[in-house]
C-alpha cells in the first residue's frame, strides 16, 4: 500500500485519528481495492469506529504491493493493527506547513511509515511498529434503522453542553416529533444527589427527524462527544440511525463523499427497563439489569418474559451481592472477526453496556462474586464436593 | 539613547561596584526567563556587559549577554578582581516581574540595580507610574562553572537557521523521548534529527536547498547524541530568538547561539552549551 495525501487532507486525516484514539488504544489499518478503512473499538468492545477514505481523498493510491520480491503480497492486502499512541504523536502539532504525507510499509511490512514533506524542505519521517497484522470489521445495517436525525454538530455540542462533562451515558427518548436527551442515572441513586437533567429538542431543530417507532435507548456518550468534534471541525452535518429493538446499537455517521465517511456504532441499554427505572420510587436498591451485551454468539431473539432477572436481596450498596447475569445471549449486533486467543481472554471481561462505573468496578476487582459459581442458591453437588479439609478441624486430633 | 559607561569614581556611588539602570525591565526579563531551568545563577559584570550563566547536572549550561548598550547607565568600579554573584533566579525574577506585567507593552517597568561588593545583597529599585519597589536579594557563593572551551579550531560542523521552522521541528518531538540524536552531513540531507522512543523512531531530515539555512559548513560528517532532558533546555531561549548557529566540535558537544533582537533593536545572545551522551561501546 502506497498513498499520498494532499495539505488540506492531512488535517483531516490528523483530526480523524486523534478522534480514534478517543475511543480505542489500537488503530486497525486496512487498505482495500477502493480506500483505506481505519478502524478502532473500545476495550470493551461496546464501541466501533471506522473511517473509510476513499480513492479521491488521496493525491495517488495504489493499495497492492509493488515488491516483486514477494510474489505473496500481491495476493494479501497490506493490513496492520498500530498502537494509537504513536499515530497521534505523528499528527500532533498543528502541522501547517506540511505539503504532503506519504503513508506506506517499509522493512516487509513490519513498519508503517508516515512521511510528511514540510515547507522550508523539511522531511519529517515517523516509523512506526506494527504490532500484528489483523482485521477488524463489525456487522451491522443502518439502513433498518426506523429512527434516523440529520443535524449539524453544532446542535447536538450545545445540547451536550447541558450535561456534565463526567456523564458516562445519556438516554435519548423520540416521541411526537420530540427528541428528549437525559442524563442516565441508576434508580439506587434517585434519592442521593445526583443531578438530573432533561433536554428537550423539537424536529424543527434538526436538518431532519424521522420517526418511524417511538424509541429509548441509552449509550456511551463519550464516543459520541469524539465524534462531534471531528464533525464540527470538518463543518460536516451528523447523521444518527436507531431503533427501539433491545440490544439494538446506534449508528451515528459523518459523509464527506466522494472523499471520505465516518461511522460510529455503539452499543445500547435495553429500553425496556429503564423507563421502569425512572418510575421505580423504591428505597431498596432493587436492580434489575437488562444490559444488551456484545458477545461472540450467534443472535437468538429475546423473549420478553425473561427480560427481568433475579432481583437482588436487599444489601448495603458496597456489598457486591449483585444479579447473576445469566440471561441468554441476547441479539448481538456486532461481531468481532479476532484471533482465536484474544477470544478467549475477552470472555473473561466482558462488560455490559451501560452498567454503573461503581458496579463496573465492583465487578473488576471481584469478579468471582459475579460467577453462578459462588451464588449459594446454584450450588451443585459438585461444588459440595470438599477438596480441603479445614486445617483448624484437622489440628484437634 | 543616553548610555552612560562609566568606570570613574563617584562620590555617591563610590560604596557600590556595579550600578545599572533600564528603562523597561523587559529587555532583560525574557533573557533570563530563557535560561531559567535551574534556580541559581551566576552574574559576571565586565566592561563589556553583563553575563548571565545558568548550568545544570554539570553537563549543560546557558549563558546570556547583555551589552552595555541595553542600559540606560551602567556603571563598573574598576576592581583587581571581577565582579561576580551568585543568586537565586527564580526569586530575581520573581522581583522584576513585581508589577505583573515585566513581559507586556503597558506602562513599563524602570529597573535599578546595585551591588556594594561581595557578602552584600543586591538591591533592585523598581518603578511603575510613581510607584517604588525596593528589592534586596542575597548573593551566594560564586561556584566554579564548567569551562566549554569552543575554541574556532575545534569546530568541525556550523550550521546557521532562522529560529521559526526550527521551533516547529522541535515541538514537535514527544516530550517522552530520550536520546535526540544529531547528524550533520556534507550530503543531502544535510541536517537530519532522529529521536527513538518507545513509539516508534522519527526523522527529521532538512535538505539543503531549504530557505531555513543561511550558512552551512560541514568538514566532516558527524553523528552525536543528547539526553532530550538537557537538549530541551535550549527550546525557551529558541523560542524568542530570530537566528540560531549550531556548532558541534570532534568531542560532540554542541553550542548553540541564539541572536535576539528585542523591540529597540538591539541585539542580545543566549549561548547554550550540551555535552553529548557518550556510548559505552
Amino acid at each position: 500500500m502506497k498513498c499520498h495525501i494532499p495539505s488540506a487532507n492531512v488535517k483531516v486525516l490528523g483530526k480523524a485519528i486523534q478522534t480514534l484514539s478517543r475511543i480505542g488504544d489500537e488503530l486497525y489499518i486496512q487498505p482495500h481495492a477502493d480506500g483505506i478503512y481505519f478502524r478502532t473499538v473500545d476495550a470493551q468492545r461496546s464501541a466501533f469506529a471506522t473511517f473509510d477514505f476513499h480513492r479521491s481523498f488521496f493525491l495517488h493510491y495504489s493499495s497492492s504491493s509493488n515488491q516483486a520480491s514477494s510474489s505473496q503480497s500481491q495476493a494479501q492486502p497490506e493490513i496492520c493493527k498500530v498502537a494509537m499512541k504513536s499515530c497521534l504523536s505523528v499528527f500532533r502539532t498543528q502541522n501547517i506547513n506540511v505539503e504532503m504525507c506519504k503513508l506506506f510499509f517499509s522493512n516487509n511490512g513490519r513498519m508503517l511509515v508516515f512521511q510528511l514533506v514540510c515547507r522550508h524542505s523539511i522531511c519529517k519521517t515517523h516509523h512506526v511498529p506494527v504490532i500484528q497484522t489483523e482485521t477488524l470489521q463489525a456487522n451491522y445495517n443502518k439502513s433498518t434503522a426506523r429512527n434516523k436525525l440529520i443535524t449539524q454538530s453544532k446542535l447536538l455540542i450545545d445540547a451536550l453542553q447541558n450535561f456534565r462533562n463526567n456523564q458516562d451515558e445519556i438516554t435519548i427518548s423520540v416521541a411526537a416529533s420530540k427528541m428528549i436527551l437525559r442524563n442516565f442515572t441508576e434508580t439506587g441513586e434517585f434519592m442521593r444527589n445526583t443531578v438530573r437533567t432533561e433536554f428537550a429538542l423539537e424536529s424543527t431543530e434538526f436538518d431532519s427527524l424521522q420517526i418511524g417507532v417511538d424509541a429509548t435507548i441509552t449509550f456511551n456518550l463519550k464516543e459520541l462527544r469524539a465524534l462531534l468534534s471531528f464533525a464540527e471541525a470538518c463543518s460536516l452535518p451528523v447523521s444518527g440511525h436507531f431503533d427501539n429493538t433491545p440490544g439494538r446499537p446506534i449508528i451515528f455517521c459523518v459523509n464527506n463523499q466522494p472523499a471520505f465517511d465516518a461511522e460510529i456504532v455503539l452499543a445500547t441499554m435495553s429500553s425496556n427497563d429503564t423507563t421502569a427505572f425512572s418510575q421505580s420510587q423504591s428505597m431498596t436498591s432493587q436492580r434489575s439489569v437488562n444490559d444488551s451485551v456484545l458477545r461472540k454468539r450467534p443472535s437468538t431473539s429475546i423473549d420478553p418474559s425473561q427480560s427481568t432477572q433475579k432481583r437482588p436481596t436487599p444489601a448495603a450498596p458496597t456489598t457486591p451481592q449483585q444479579p447473576v447475569l445469566s440471561q441468554p445471549p441476547i441479539t448481538p449486533q456486532i461481531h468481532t472477526e479476532i484471533e482465536e486467543i484474544q477470544q478467549l481472554h475477552w470472555e473473561d471481561d466482558e462488560e455490559e453496556v451501560g452498567t454503573p462505573p461503581e458496579l463496573r468496578a465492583q465487578k473488576f476487582y471481584f469478579p468471582r462474586c459475579f460467577k453462578d459459581s459462588t451464588d449459594s442458591m446454584n450450588t451443585t453437588q459438585a461444588d459440595a464436593v470438599v477438596l480441603a479439609y479445614d486445617s483448624d478441624g484437622e489440628s484437634g486430633k | 539613547m543616553p548610555v552612560q559607561v562609566s568606570t570613574t569614581v563617584d562620590a555617591e556611588e563610590s560604596q557600590y561596584q556595579l550600578v545599572f539602570r533600564m528603562d523597561n525591565v523587559k529587555n532583560i526579563y525574557h533573557l533570563l526567563k530563557a535560561i531559567n531551568f535551574h534556580p541559581r545563577a551566576t552574574c559576571f559584570a565586565t566592561d563589556s556587559g553583563l553575563k548571565v550563566s545558568v548550568e545544570s547536572a554539570k553537563c549543560c549550561q546557558a549563558n546570556a549577554f547583555i551589552q552595555t548598550e541595553i542600559f540606560q547607565e551602567y556603571t563598573l568600579q574598576p576592581t583587581d578582581e571581577s565582579v561576580s554573584f551568585s543568586l537565586d533566579l527564580n526569586v530575581l525574577l520573581e522581583c522584576l516581574d513585581i508589577f505583573g506585567d515585566a513581559n507586556s507593552n503597558s506602562s513599563p517597568t524602570a529597573l535599578m540595580l546595585r551591588y556594594q561588593g561581595y557578602g552584600h545583597p543586591i538591591q533592585l529599585l523598581l518603578e511603575e507610574e510613581d510607584v517604588v519597589t525596593d528589592c534586596s536579594i542575597r548573593t551566594l557563593e560564586v561556584e566554579e562553572l564548567a569551562n566549554f572551551d569552543f575554541t574556532s579550531d575545534d569546530v568541525i560542523n556550523k550550521i546557521i537557521l532562522k529560529s521559526e521552522p526550527l521551533k516547529e521541528i522541535f515541538n514537535a518531538i514527544e516530550p517522552s523521548t530520550d536520546i535526540v540524536e544529531l547528524n550533520l552531513y556534507s550530503n543531502e540531507p544535510i541536517v537530519k534529527l532522529r529521536t527513538v522512543g518507545y513509539m516508534g523512531e522519527v526523522e527529521i531530515d532538512i535538505s539543503k536547498d531549504s530557505d531555513m539555512i543561511e550558512l552551512f559548513q560541514c568538514e566532516s560528517d558527524s553523528t552525536s547524541k543528547y539526553k532530550y532532558c538537557h537538549f530541551k533546555q535550549a527550546l525557551k531561549a529558541l523560542a524568542i530568538s530570530q537566528k540560531v548557529s549550531i556548532r558541534t566540535d570532534d568531542g560532540g558537544l554542541l553550542c548553540m547561539q541564539f541572536m535576539i533582537k528585542n523591540d529597540y533593536g538591539h541585539i542580545c545572545f543566549i549561548e547554550f552549551h550540551c555535552l553529548p551522551v557518550v556510548d559505552d561501546d
